[in-house]
């Protein structure tokens, strides 16, 4: 079972990442909240979400046909993480 | 014993009676055939309604029906195609196939399948009966607020899609959790995963996907029925609600679902290409890690609907990248796909046509679904016919192609037939013009500015448009008639053939067909083939009067319980009626008669579990001796209720979050007077936090959590006046529930079923009474 | 061939005036974009061809066309639009020169190892290429939306009709006059249900939701009258509500 949870571990990670970031940006915006404050804040959910991404890409390195999928799919979140809120490094935050 | 006595009595334990016994059916083929039949009813409706549709779009101003009525047309098309034809279809077909591909002689739950069955068929017939009678809903199948509300859908209309669909929505769920405790547990001995056939892997994801994609739309349908029969304005901005809440809900739910329908075509693409490229599939563990990417990230774009609702553009940015992102993992597929095709030889037949039907169309429908995730682009196209072209490429080419070449591959197994091509290429090529005729045109009608939803229309280049777009549409309605033949003459008059007619290598093909009631006369275990399977060389092949498959560790598919399934019943039909009968009473507003209802659907439910078989270890032959699953120490059952548990908590996140959601987005927030919880929600957190300690059956502390949550109800004042007392009443709502259904299982049912339920009812007890607290914070912050 | 050239041409003096406007990348986008739109159009002028290219070109004077801009936000995006229309052309054709081949020339591609169809295919080739189009998609909608504009007007929604407020307090009913080669602001609203509010030749959507008031920038570049119609289903009157918008030179002036 633990296998099973590592394959999809990097994703439940960047589905947080991406949730946070999401959830920290309205709500700042909401708020009313210094743009630079703001900003700082998304890079740094982003950057916990890389090193947390990371955890399961280091877990699933040793082999099996499953070990190897999970390492694909930790890297594949890993670089979603990355990507797709890669907005908060250039775009005006609200 | 011999083959053919094993036969005679495997088939007296499993086969279903006929006449009235027909209704008490749990077996996966039949349901799984039933599910897959009455999709295609639903979807000829649903073609018939689009050629009502094309009807009126084919001339400018056309007075062939008028915008209520085409309202109604349209909107009952999307929402039978989306809910009644794609997601059972598949379902069915996953019925039908997992356990014969997997080597197990049913699926985990059979009557659970029946009553997502019944359940289905009830549903699916309000909406059309509503359809018949003219009072179908007419909001468009995404059915927005406040368009879908009392003030502005006065009528029956938007209730009947709301608990029409809700009551679908069952059969959903159960089939997810079904489909995901029996692809874990119920598969040949050995059989590991990583060896598992990719079509198992496909449906893994997908089942996961229904599981947490479904609730939202469940839980956002239950707040919209509530504002409209009980006047709690959730989704009215004028009382502290919010539209916005309602787009949300939906596609939360909506984007993931087109990925839902698009995996389970996908998987049979890798199920079928490999067979007729005579290679292995190629890439296996890319395309294992490539479904679950695609399961993740088809969640995190359903923004992409939303782009024009003033959504801040760093907002809008996270969603239109992981749009183009899930481009990905697709083009991996398709590449390995391919790389497959290369790998081998590939031999053209039926089948492949369709496949190739597929690649054109998806990539084509792929293409526009890029373009659409980049925000410009998509606040021009949003709403037009761009979009309407777009939807259709992807769930005709995603979804309609791949399926049709699973019926030619798979109609053989159900009839035992081999296709007689005499109709075939016709019926595929008069399907693939009249579909590109009627669709490829219309990204241009989009473009020139036509909107969808409209009845009529000015524009003469738009009618040249249309009128290509109709005659397109009655051709491909041509073809699906040719393919409807096509499959009815295949069946009475295909050659019979004995076994693997494609040479095949998975399991479904390793049984007689048309398949008998049990599946495989000996249960697989490690590498064997069907005649030593007949000769009885596998596990269970001594019948003991008891339907019995094998149960197997996730993980490495080592045989660990004897899984002693429940004969037919009547059981699911009565509790599907009832069900029904709770759904009908909300519908025609008898509340009075609903809770009646409710408690025979308890009452039904308890009864399900009555009997069942005594702990037990038996021998599963080759010499090996099991537990049954009673005795196991992780039976089916326990890991369905983790599995419902997980559906249950996404619901209640999404109604966290939507409570966060109006504190800090919509008007007329905080509220003049902030409804507190008062003491008696110290009471419930005590209640919960008890049973969160005490293992198992706590009776007490969650009798008085149901007491004091009843309390806070009693107290709420003014739900109707503003959204904010009305979201603290939802909570609290939920809190109770959840307790009494511990109290429930606590009372009568098993008792580590029912100590998994006290802990996360606990916990939802202790978040439902603390919220409020957080929310007035929130909201008090955003003001 | 003159008629090309011409096109070209004014294509080519319009690239140094976008240089200076909007930077390099964006008129490059655009510059590009009118060679195709050029390249489109010049040979069905010039023979005359029936088919799909004629309805492009009559489609692209069209008073709902999003594919005859009349705005900078529009124009943006028509240029996006023709970008991706020929890259998705070429990937299509691509995938299916792929498929068939493989299909009916058994073997072919035996030389080629798997490894490289699926990174190759799979990351190698999209992922630039996605990067490049989003990217650049960003940027384009950084430019245009949330931005402001000292002129304000409101939209009012409602079923099924248009009201504009002016600030000078005057009222219009689904007629919407602009100043003409000026960025103004709509401030769009709604009392009752959901609508859009559309003018395609000017630019995007953006949706009237009551409780909410959504803003959009937008900018006819010449006087004239610009269709513009309810983009989201609002009931049985949607059809019905459409509304004209009149740019003129003397706006606020009459
Ligand atoms: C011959 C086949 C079909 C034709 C001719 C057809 C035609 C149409 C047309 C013209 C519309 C636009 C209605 C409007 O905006 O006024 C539409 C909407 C739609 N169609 Fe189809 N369709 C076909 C098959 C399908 C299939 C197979 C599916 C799904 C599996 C599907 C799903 C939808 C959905 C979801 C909508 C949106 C409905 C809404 O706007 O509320 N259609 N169809
Ligand atoms: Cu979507
Ligand atoms: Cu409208």
């Amino acid at each position: 079972m633990r296998r099973l949870v590592l394959l999809i571990a990097g994703f439940v990670i960047w589905s947080a990442a991406f949730l946070a970031v999401y959830a920290v940006q309205a709500t700042g915006c909401a708020i009313g909240m210094e743009a630079g404050l703001l900003r700082g804040l998304l890079i740094l959910c982003v950057a916990v979400g890389l090193v947390a991404g990371a955890i399961p890409l280091w877990l699933a390195r040793r082999g099996g046909v499953l070990g190897q999928s999970a390492a694909i799919a930790a890297a594949a979140a890993m670089a979603s993480t990355l990507l797709t809120l890669s907005g908060v490094f250039w775009l005006g935050p609200c | 014993m011999t083959p053919i006595r094993r036969h005679k009595e495997l088939d007296r334990i499993w086969r279903t009676a006929p006449g009235w016994g027909r209704l008490a059916a749990v077996n996966h083929t039949v349901i799984g055939k039933r599910f897959m039949l009455t999709a295609l009813v639903f979807f000829a409706i649903g073609g018939l309604l689009a050629m009502l549709i094309r009807i009126q779009l084919a001339s400018r101003q056309s007075e062939f029906m008028e915008p209520g009525t085409y309202a109604q047309v349209f909107t009952m098309h999307g929402t039978i195609m989306m809910f009644l034809f794609a997601i059972p279809f598949f379902e069915g077909l996953a019925m039908y196939l997992l356990p014969k591909m997997l080597g197990a002689r049913d699926m985990a739950f059979p009557r659970l399948s029946a009553y997502g069955y019944w359940c289905y068929l009830l549903g699916g017939s309000i909406l059309i009966v509503a359809l018949l009678m003219g009072a179908a809903p007419d909001a468009g199948w995404f059915m927005y607020a406040p368009l879908s509300s009392a003030t502005y859908s006065p009528g029956i209309n938007a209730d009947v899609w709301l608990l029409g669909i809700t009551f679908v929505e069952i059969s959903a769920l159960s089939a997810a959790v079904e489909m995901l405790v029996s692809i874990l547990m119920l598969r040949a001995g050995g059989m590991s995963l990583d060896r598992m056939p990719i079509f198992g892997w496909y449906m893994l994801v997908v089942a996961g996907m229904m599981l947490v994609g479904f609730p939202p739309l469940i839980l956002g349908s239950l707040l919209l029925e509530a504002e409209r029969a009980f006047g709690l304005p959730f989704f009215d901005p004028t009382r502290g609600g919010d539209p916005l809440l309602w787009q949300h809900l939906f596609w939360l739910f909506g984007h993931p679902e087109v990925y839902i329908i698009f995996l389970p075509a996908a998987g049979v693409l890798s199920t079928i290409i490999p067979v007729f490229s005579r290679h292995r599939l190629v890439g296996y563990r890319a395309i294992v890690a490539a479904i679950v990417a695609m399961g993740f990230l088809s969640f995190g774009l359903w923004v992409h609907h939303m782009y024009a609702t003033g959504i801040p553009h760093l907002s809008l940015s996270f969603f239109s990248i992981a749009s183009a992102l899930v481009a990905v993992p697709t083009a991996v597929q398709i590449f390995s796909w391919l790389a497959t095709m290369a790998a081998g030889r590939p031999r053209f037949s039926i089948p492949m046509l369709h496949v190739f039907g597929f690649m054109f169309v998806f990539v084509c429908g792929g293409l526009s679904g890029v373009m659409l995730a980049m925000v410009p682009f998509d606040l021009q196209a949003h709403d037009t016919h761009f979009v309407v072209a777009h939807l259709h490429y992807v769930l005709v080419g995603g979804f309609v192609f791949p399926m049709m070449a699973a019926a030619y591959y798979w109609l053989p197994h159900m009839t035992g037939r081999q296709p007689v091509q005499q109709l075939s290429h016709a019926a595929f090529w008069t399907i693939f013009v009249g579909f590109n005729l009627t669709f490829l045109g219309m990204h241009l009608t989009g473009l020139l500015g036509m909107t969808r939803r409209v009845h009529s229309y000015d524009d003469p280049w738009w009618e040249v448009l249309n009128f290509i777009s109709s005659m397109g549409g009655f051709v491909t309605t041509i073809g699906f008639a040719l393919l409807a033949l096509d499959l009815v003459l295949l069946m009475l008059f295909g050659r019979p053939f004995r076994r693997d007619p494609w040479r095949a290598g998975t399991l479904e093909w390793a049984m007689p067909t048309p398949p008998p009631s049990y599946n495989f006369a000996s249960v697989p275990m490690g590498d064997i083939d069907g005649p030593s399977l007949a000769a009885g060389k596998g596990l269970l092949a001594t019948p003991r009067g008891e339907m019995e498959t094998l149960g197997v560790d996730p993980l490495s598919g080592r045989p660990e319980q004897i899984v002693i399934l429940p004969k037919p019943t009547f059981l699911p039909l009565l509790t599907a009626l009832a069900t029904g009968g709770v759904f009908l009473s909300l519908l025609f507003k008898a509340y009075l008669l609903a809770p009646v209802f409710a408690v025979a659907v308890v009452a039904l439910f308890l009864r399900w579990t009555a009997a069942m078989p005594a702990p037990a270890v038996l021998d599963a032959g080759q010499g090996l001796m099991l537990p049954n699953h009673r005795a196991a120490r992780m039976p089916p059952s326990l890991l369905a209720m983790r599995f419902i548990i997980a559906a249950d908590a996404t619901a209640f996140a999404s109604l966290v979050f939507g409570a966060g959601f109006l504190a800090i987005s919509a008007p007329g927030w905080p509220p003049a007077e902030w409804p507190g919880f008062g003491w008696p929600a110290w009471v419930a957190v005590v209640g919960g936090l008890v049973a969160l300690a005490l293992p198992g059956r706590a009776l007490v502390p969650q009798l008085v959590t149901v007491a004091a949550f009843t309390a806070i109800l009693w107290r709420m004042e003014g739900v109707q006046d503003h959204a904010a007392p009305a979201a603290l009443a939802a909570l609290a709502t939920w809190g109770a529930v959840h307790a009494a259904i511990g109290v429930l299982l606590a009372g009568w049912g098993d008792r580590r079923i029912s100590a998994q339920w006290q802990r996360y009812a606990a916990l939802v007890t202790v978040v439902a009474a603390t919220f409020p607290a957080l929310l007035r914070l929130l909201a008090e912050g955003a003001a | 061939m003159q008629r090309m050239t011409r096109d070209s041409d004014e294509a080519v003096g319009r690239l140094f005036l976008d240089l200076r406007d909007d930077g390099v990348l964006f008129a490059a986008m655009r510059f590009v974009g009118d060679m195709f739109v050029g390249f489109l159009h010049a040979p069905t002028r010039r023979l005359g061809l029936a088919g799909f290219p004629i309805l492009f070109a009559a489609g692209c004077d069209r008073d709902l066309s999003v594919l005859s801009p009349a705005g900078p936000a529009a124009q943006g995006i028509a240029t996006l639009w023709w970008w991706m229309f020929w890259g998705g052309a070429a990937i299509f054709a691509l995938m299916l020169a792929l498929f068939l081949w493989l299909l009916l020339r058994p073997a072919a591609g035996r030389g080629i190892p798997a490894r490289w169809w699926i990174v190759g295919g799979g990351l190698v080739f999209p992922l630039p290429v996605l990067a490049a189009l989003t990217g650049a998609a960003l940027w384009l909608g950084e430019g245009t939306l949330g931005g402001t504009a000292s002129t304000q007007i409101e939209a009012e929604a409602r079923m099924w009709q248009w009201t504009f407020r002016y600030p000078d307090g005057s009222e219009t009913t689904d007629v919407l006059h602009l100043p003409a080669g000026r960025d103004v602001e709509i401030v769009v609203t709604s009392p009752d249900v959901i609508h859009s509010f559309w003018i395609p030749r000017l630019g995007g959507k953006i949706d009237a939701i009551p409780g909410h008031a959504n803003r959009i920038v937008l900018r006819a570049d010449a006087p004239g009258e610009y269709g513009g119609v309810c983009a989201e289903y609002c009931g049985t009157g949607h059809v019905d509500m459409s509304f004209t918008a009149v740019a003129s030179d003397d706006w606020g002036r009459e």
